[in-house]
C-alpha cells in the first residue's frame, strides 16, 4: 500500500518535471507540505495523531458506558471483555474516561496555544516592527514573566482558584489562560527576532521605495514571511502545553474531577496500592500523553524540515 | 526646466565612532529624459545620494544639513512622508543590486508586480493583475502568464532583475534610479538588461540616475557623468567629453585601470593607497594622498568643483592650472 503511494508520488513528481517546472508554479509554503508528505515519520505521526483525535471525539458514542457513570459492583476490575481498560475505584469505565480525557487534554493544549499564539505573535511582531517604547515595553513584560518560576506560580494559581471554589467545569477556561499566559513570552521574542531581521531585508526597503503603505508593507510583505517561523513554534507549543496541563492536573492544580484529563487519570498512581497492583489505572493515560507529545513533536520537527531546513539547530 | 536637482547636499551619519560625512555638497542635477551616471568606488556616497532623494534615510541617524533636492520643482527633504510615499514607486522608482533578495520569497511574481497598481493607480486586484501580465510581457519575458505565477524562486538571476525593472516601470515614473542595476548578473545578462533600460527609456522619455562602479555601464547607457570620490563630485560632464578627456586624476585612474579586450598589459594599472577613513576626511583634496599629481597645498585648500567648459567642471588644482 505504502509502496504503490510511494510509487505514485514519484510518477507525478517525473511528470512534473517533464511537463517543465514552472506548469505547476507551487507557492514556498504548497512545496514545504510536499516536503513534508515525503517525511515518513512525520506522517505517521500526523496519522497517529489524526487517529487520536478522531477516537477521542466519536470514541464515547460508541462506549457502552457513561463517562461518569459509577459502578458500585464493578470497581477496580482489571481489563476484560466488557471494560477493556477495566474500571476504576468508582467503577467507571477507563477506556471512556480516557477518551473524554483525550478531549479535555487536547483541547487544552490546543486552545492555550492558540491563545497564547495570538498574544504573543502579535505582541513579537508589533514589538518588531515599531521598535521603540512599544518594542521596550513587550520585550520587559515578556522577560518578566519568563524570570517568574512557573510552577510555584501554577501552584499559587491553583490554590486561589481551590479557594474561590470555581467549578470544576469552567476550570478547565482558566487553565487554559494560564497556560498561555506562560507560553506567550518564548513565542513573543521568536517572532520579534524574525521581524527585526525580516525588516531589514532588502524586499522590505523595496516596499517602501514602491511607496506602499505602512499596513500593507506588514501584513503583506512582512508577516507572510513568519508563518513557517510560526507553524512550527505553535505545533511544538501544544506538545508543551499539553504536558502542562498533566503536571497541573497531575497535582491537582488543574483539570480537577470529576472531569477527566490525563494528567488527574494519573493522579492514581500516587496510591501504593494502585501503582502496584492496579496498573490499568493509570498506565493508560501516561502511555497517552507520552504518545501524544511524541507525535506532536516528531510532526513538529518534519514540519520545521520541510519549511526552512536552515533553522535546524 | 531641470527634473531633479540635488543642491548642495551633504549627508552625515553620527556613530559611536565619530561623524561620517557621507556626502557633502553634492550638487547635479538631471534633465527629464536625461541619463545621469554616477561613478565611483564602494563607500564614495552614491547609494546614500540615492537613499536621500528616496526619503530612506534613518533619521535621526542620518543627517542632511543646508541642502535641498528639487524634483519636478518640489523640495523633497520639506516634503511631508505621506506626500513623498505617493512620489515614491509613481513618479521615482528604484531598481537593486540584488534582484534575488529585493523580491519576497513567499508572494508570487504577479502578486508583486500589483501592488504599485493598486496602490498609486488604485486599480482592481484583477486590473492589476492583467496590467502585470502585459509589464512582464514588456520587459521581454516569454510566457508571462505563467512567469506571472511563478515565486522568486523559480526565476533566474536575469528574469528577476527585468520584474524588478517591470515593477519599477508600472507606474511610468518620470525618474528611475538603477543603484548598480548588472552587478550582480551574468555578463551576458548585463548586456541584455542594458539594452532593456536603453529601451525603456527611449520609449518612455524616462530620466534615469545611473548609480554604478563600472565604466562600461555609464559608457553604454549615461548621456552625462558625475564622477564620486569620499562624498564629493569631482568631476561631472558629458560622458564623450568625459571619457575623451578626463581631467581630475581620479577619474583618469579609473580610466586607466580598466581592463580593454585586445590591449594585454603585465599589470592592470591601478590608483594606488587607499579611499580616506571617512571618520577622518583630510581637510584638503580628498583624493590627495593618491594623486600622482599631486602640489604642494592640494593637502591643505579643497579645490571647489568649477566650471572648464560648456558643461564640465571639475574639481581639482593641477586641472585648473591647465586649463588656466
Amino acid at each position: 500500500m505504502t509502496t504503490l503511494i510511494l510509487r505514485l508520488f514519484g510518477q507525478r513528481r517525473r511528470a512534473e518535471q517533464l511537463a517543465g517546472r514552472l506548469a505547476h508554479a507551487h507557492s514556498p509554503l504548497a512545496e514545504a507540505l510536499r516536503r513534508l508528505a515525503r517525511n515518513r515519520l512525520a506522517m505517521a505521526a500526523a496519522l497517529f495523531l489524526a487517529l487520536l483525535v478522531l477516537l477521542c471525539l466519536i470514541g464515547p458514542y460508541f462506549s457502552p458506558w457513561r463517562n461518569d457513570a459509577t459502578d458500585a459492583l464493578m470497581i477496580n476490575r482489571p481489563p476484560s471483555a466488557s471494560h477493556w481498560l477495566g474500571t476504576d475505584f468508582l467503577g467507571r469505565d477507563v477506556l471512556t474516561r480516557l477518551l473524554m480525557a483525550g478531549r479535555i487534554s487536547l483541547t487544552v493544549g490546543f486552545a492555550s496555544v492558540v491563545l497564547s499564539v495570538a498574544v504573543g505573535y502579535t505582541l513579537g511582531a508589533l514589538a518588531g516592527y515599531l521598535g521603540g517604547v512599544v518594542d521596550l515595553a513587550v520585550m520587559l513584560l515578556a522577560d518578566l514573566l519568563m524570570t517568574l518560576p512557573s510552577l510555584p506560580l501554577l501552584i499559587i494559581m491553583g490554590a486561589v482558584l481551590s479557594e474561590l471554589k470555581v467549578p470544576p467545569d469552567y476550570r478547565i477556561y482558566l487553565v487554559m489562560v494560564i497556560l498561555s499566559l506562560i507560553g506567550w513570552p518564548t513565542l513573543a521574542r521568536l517572532i520579534r527576532g524574525q521581524v527585526l531581521s525580516l525588516r531589514e531585508r532588502d524586499f522590505m526597503l523595496a516596499t517602501e521605495v514602491l511607496g506602499l503603505s505602512t499596513r500593507r508593507r506588514l501584513f503583506r510583505h512582512l508577516l507572510p514571511n513568519t508563518v513557517p517561523l510560526l507553524i512550527v513554534v505553535a505545533t511544538m507549543g501544544v506538545a508543551n502545553a499539553i504536558l502542562n496541563e498533566a503536571y497541573l492536573s497531575y497535582l491537582g492544580l488543574g483539570v480537577v474531577p470529576p472531569t477527566p484529563s490525563w494528567g488527574n487519570m494519573m493522579d492514581t498512581a500516587n496510591s501504593l496500592i494502585d501503582f502496584q497492583r492496579r496498573p490499568w489505572l493509570w498506565m493508560p493515560p501516561g502511555l497517552a500523553i507520552f504518545a501524544t507529545v511524541i507525535a506532536i513533536n516528531l510532526l513538529g520537527d518534519g514540519l520545521r524540515d520541510a519549511l526552512d531546513p536552515k533553522m535546524k539547530p | 526646466m531641470k527634473l531633479l536637482e540635488f543642491d548642495q547636499l551633504s549627508v552625515a551619519f553620527d556613530t559611536e565612532a565619530g561623524t561620517v560625512r557621507a556626502v557633502q555638497d553634492v550638487s547635479f542635477d538631471v534633465a527629464a529624459g536625461e541619463v545621469l551616471g554616477v561613478v565611483g568606488e564602494s563607500g564614495c556616497g552614491k547609494s546614500v545620494s540615492a537613499l536621500a532623494l528616496m526619503g530612506l534615510l534613518p533619521r535621526p541617524a542620518a543627517r542632511i544639513a543646508g541642502s535641498a533636492i528639487r524634483f519636478g520643482g518640489r523640495s523633497l527633504l520639506d516634503l511631508p512622508a505621506d506626500e513623498l510615499r505617493q512620489l515614491r514607486g509613481n513618479e521615482i522608482a528604484m531598481i537593486f543590486q540584488e534582484p534575488m533578495s529585493a523580491l519576497n520569497p513567499v508572494l508570487s511574481i504577479g502578486e508583486q508586480l500589483c501592488e504599485p497598481l493598486i496602490a498609486h493607480r488604485r486599480l482592481t486586484p484583477r486590473a492589476a493583475w492583467a496590467q502585470a501580465e502585459a509589464l512582464i510581457a514588456r520587459v521581454g519575458i516569454a510566457r508571462p502568464a505563467e512567469i506571472a505565477r511563478a515565486f522568486p524562486h523559480q526565476l533566474s538571476g536575469g528574469m528577476l532583475q527585468r520584474v524588478m525593472i517591470a515593477m519599477a516601470i508600472s507606474c511610468a515614473p518620470r525618474l528611475l534610479i538603477a543603484d548598480e542595476p548588472t552587478t550582480a548578473l551574468d555578463v551576458t545578462i548585463q548586456a541584455q538588461i542594458l539594452e532593456l533600460l536603453r529601451e525603456l527609456r527611449r520609449e518612455q522619455q524616462m530620466a534615469m540616475l545611473l548609480i554604478t562602479h563600472d565604466l562600461g555601464v555609464i559608457a553604454e547607457l549615461a548621456d552625462r557623468v558625475a564622477v564620486m570620490y569620499a562624498g564629493r563630485v569631482v568631476e561631472q560632464g558629458p560622458v564623450r567629453e568625459l571619457f575623451r578627456n578626463p581631467r581630475h586624476p581620479y577619474t583618469r585612474g579609473l580610466l586607466a585601470s580598466r581592463p580593454v579586450p585586445g590591449r594585454r598589459l603585465a599589470r592592470l594599472a591601478a590608483i594606488p593607497g587607499q579611499v580616506p577613513d571617512p571618520l577622518s576626511l583630510p581637510p584638503g583634496c580628498a583624493f590627495a594622498a593618491r594623486c600622482p599629481e599631486r602640489r604642494t597645498d592640494c593637502e591643505q585648500r579643497r579645490p571647489a568643483l568649477r566650471r572648464l567648459d560648456a558643461d564640465h567642471r571639475v574639481a581639482c588644482f593641477a586641472a585648473e592650472g591647465v586649463s588656466a
